[in-house]
């Protein structure tokens, strides 16, 4: 399991390095404006081409990068409903605090279960080293963090049944 | 009610695509028909498992001009079917001998080949493939993939 | 700073995007990501900032100090240029009349110090000289056919030739001799033939070009652009032709000509890079920044860990800083002294709000 995450990750981790290449940008369409492209979309020559980098099917990450932003969207693992349901709340729990995070986006991209918007505004205020290990370790940790609540619910779920069939000893 | 507040389609014509002065993409390069590379020479070379030289073969015209994503699609997996049948210990040694020029037209393909086919078992050999050029070529041939035009 | 062979200093004002020297490098004039502009001076050995300059509304995204004539020039993200001049005391700002709708990107003075160069987002350039009649600062415009933001320009010394790079993958060299100030042009490798606005040249990149840059005999152009890759056009043997090195790092955003055979180049990689002519094309020298000992060295007795503790308030070492001399994107290579032909130390300004001095003669036996 461990083995093949590792490779995984570190193709996530040369992606993000070389993506996180970003500088101010003042908008050319609209005036005094100062958006991350990658959102706005109105000039093709300042996006990049998007890749993936896919361990399988259902776990993989799509990195969207422009001249002064990246989106980075990732897939979670979901291997049955209760995963589904789990991952679904957990990352709407997130996003709705999203500008706590700073760099999540607050809407996830279609296809994919958590965005996120990076800017050059953060990567001049942050170590663009550190945003990216920020975003490993989110990675390692959701998946961790989804079969841990996957394992209380199942055993919360068993508790309350022997308590509900107790009835009927 | 006026009529002309009928048909307000008009609203929605986005007028800054027919800006003359804007970059337009396809202006740049002509649409040559990238041919991609040869099948029958890459799955000769494979029967005989000779598969260095079918990898050669496999990145020779890249169908990068070209706007056709089919024959793109079709490139990247007989691109991906080569990659695929390496053993992984294999890999290190393959990847020294490229070129610069063949280094980064594989890093493409490995992208590439990621997003159109996730199989599991074929992205870890993927994967692997993408440290190894990672290694050989640096971080450019990342950004490369990213910011060249003639995408796959 | 002793123990460092890099000499560097923070000035405190958050990320710089640009910096300027004046001509005998006692003053600098740098901006942080804001729409201030500060002038530091070297006083007592350390910085003082002696002259914030705050006419912009929007970040400064350039600046340029004419040495002889002492004016400097600055542009911002708000549309506007100005020309500041040095007056009893205080800094004079004279708005330019560049005509731009969208915002400036950058600027340079010309070597002669009597016009100089905008970039901007509108997609053209604006060639702003001075008319004496109106009393006032006036431009023409460069337009066709750039497509894109313009990200930089540089003038060939011979005051009459720009180079222009921009977001859509090509770099140009264009003609911007204005009559009213300029002497006829004597012809040179890039053309014989200069009315204003002319087109002299057009190379393709893959990337957007960040930098461009002369060399000091105005032969060659160098660009780099965002694909990390760094390229020659040598005018003495064929002015269509560019030669580009595909490099393994990072992109870089800034380039320099050293000597007329050598160049530095800068960016996302943390480190200056040199860059030397070799037959047609380029070889990548060396890395100038090698990681200083004492940032190596590990925590080795007992006492100098609690040491730690105490400074930074934490329980356990956290070593977050990178091993190179500059934390973020180095956004600018200025010469700092020696000639145009033969600079020998060159100062960079980064993201990390960094000015950091270098040295070449550490390094000379591999730049010459």
């Amino acid at each position: 399991m461990s083995a093949t995450l590792q490779p995984y990750l570190e193709a996530v981790r040369a992606t993000l390095q070389a993506a996180l290449c970003l500088e101010q940008f003042s908008s050319q369409v609209v005036e005094r404006h100062n958006k991350p492209e990658v959102e706005v979309q109105t000039s093709r020559e300042l996006l990049m081409t998007p890749v993936v980098v896919a361990r399988n099917k259902q776990e993989k990450v799509l990195i969207e990068p422009s001249v002064n932003s990246v989106r980075v969207s990732i897939a979670i693992k979901q291997s049955d409903e209760i995963e589904k349901i789990l991952c679904h709340k957990f990352t709407r729990f997130m996003c709705q605090r999203a500008d706590n995070f700073f760099v999540l986006r607050r809407k996830p991209i279609p296809g994919y279960d958590i965005s996120f918007l990076i800017t050059a505004h953060h990567t001049e205020s942050m170590y663009k080293h550190k945003l990216v290990d920020f975003l490993l370790h989110f990675m390692q940790e959701i998946d961790k963090e989804i079969s841990e609540m996957k394992l209380s619910l199942n055993a919360r779920a068993r508790v309350s049944a022997e308590e509900f069939l107790k009835r009927f000893n | 009610m006026a009529k002309n507040m009928q048909n307000t389609g008009y609203r929605k014509l986005d007028v800054d695509a027919y800006d003359p002065e804007n970059y337009n993409e396809n202006d740049e390069g002509v649409d040559t028909p990238g041919l991609g590379p040869d099948e029958r020479t890459v799955s000769s070379l494979m029967s005989t498992n000779r598969l260095e030289d079918a990898l050669r073969a496999a990145l020779q015209n890249p169908p990068l001009n070209t706007k056709n994503q089919a024959v793109k699609d079709k490139a990247t997996q007989l691109v991906a079917k080569v990659l695929g049948s390496y053993k992984a210990s294999d890999i290190e040694a393959t990847v020294k001998k490229l070129t610069d020029e063949e280094g980064d037209t594989l890093m493409k393909y490995v992208y590439k080949a990621m997003e159109i086919s996730p199989e599991n078992a074929l992205c870890q050999l993927l994967l692997n493939w993408h440290a190894q050029l990672v290694a050989r070529f640096g971080l450019g041939s990342i950004i490369r993939v990213m910011s060249d035009r003639r995408r796959l | 700073m002793s123990g460092t062979p890099v000499q560097h200093w923070n000035l405190g004002i958050g990320p710089i995007s640009c910096h300027a020297w004046n001509k005998d490098r006692t003053q600098v004039a740098v901006s942080a990501s804001s729409n201030e502009i500060h002038i530091f001076e070297w006083k007592n050995g350390d910085w003082i900032n002696v002259h914030t300059l705050d006419e912009h509304d929007l970040p400064v995204t350039g600046l340029d100090w004419a040495p002889n004539t002492n004016r400097i020039v600055s542009c911002s993200q708000d549309k506007n240029a100005f020309v500041w001049t040095f007056d009893r005391g205080h800094w004079k700002p004279e708005l330019v009349l560049v005509r731009f709708q969208r915002a400036a990107t950058c600027v340079k003075w010309s070597p002669l110090e009597n016009k100089f160069a905008v970039g901007s987002g509108s997609k053209l350039v604006s060639i702003c000289y001075y008319e004496k009649e109106n009393d006032w600062w006036v431009s023409k415009q460069i337009k066709k056919p750039i497509r894109s933001t313009v990200n930089c320009i540089d003038w060939h010394p011979n005051n009459v030739l720009l180079a222009v790079g921009a977001c859509d993958f090509k770099t140009r060299v264009f003609s911007a001799w204005i009559k009213e100030v300029d002497d006829k042009p004597s012809p040179n490798p890039w053309g014989s033939k200069m009315p204003f606005s002319q087109l002299m040249g057009e190379y393709n990149a893959s990337g957007w070009v960040h930098q461009v840059a002369f060399s000091p005999s105005g032969c060659r152009l160098a660009y780099v652009s965002h694909d990390s890759s760094i390229s020659l056009v040598d005018a003495n043997q064929d002015n269509t032709v560019s030669h580009t090195l595909r490099t393994t790092h990072l992109p870089f955003t800034s380039v320099r000509w050293l000597t007329e055979n050598s160049i530095v180049a800068a960016g996302h990689e943390y480190s200056p890079i040199l860059f030397t002519v070799q037959g047609n094309g380029l070889k990548e020298v060396c890395v100038l920044d090698v990681p200083s000992a004492n940032k190596t060295a590990s925590v080795n007795s007992a006492l100098q860990m609690f040491k730690n503790i105490d400074k930074n308030a934490a329980s356990e070492k956290i070593d977050v800083q990178l091993k190179t001399l500059h934390q973020n994107r180095i956004t600018q290579i200025m010469p700092h002294s020696g000639q145009p032909n033969n600079i020998l130390k060159f100062t960079t300004c980064g993201t990390d709000g960094l000015i950091a001095l270098w040295d070449l003669k550490n390094n000379s036996a591999m730049v010459r």
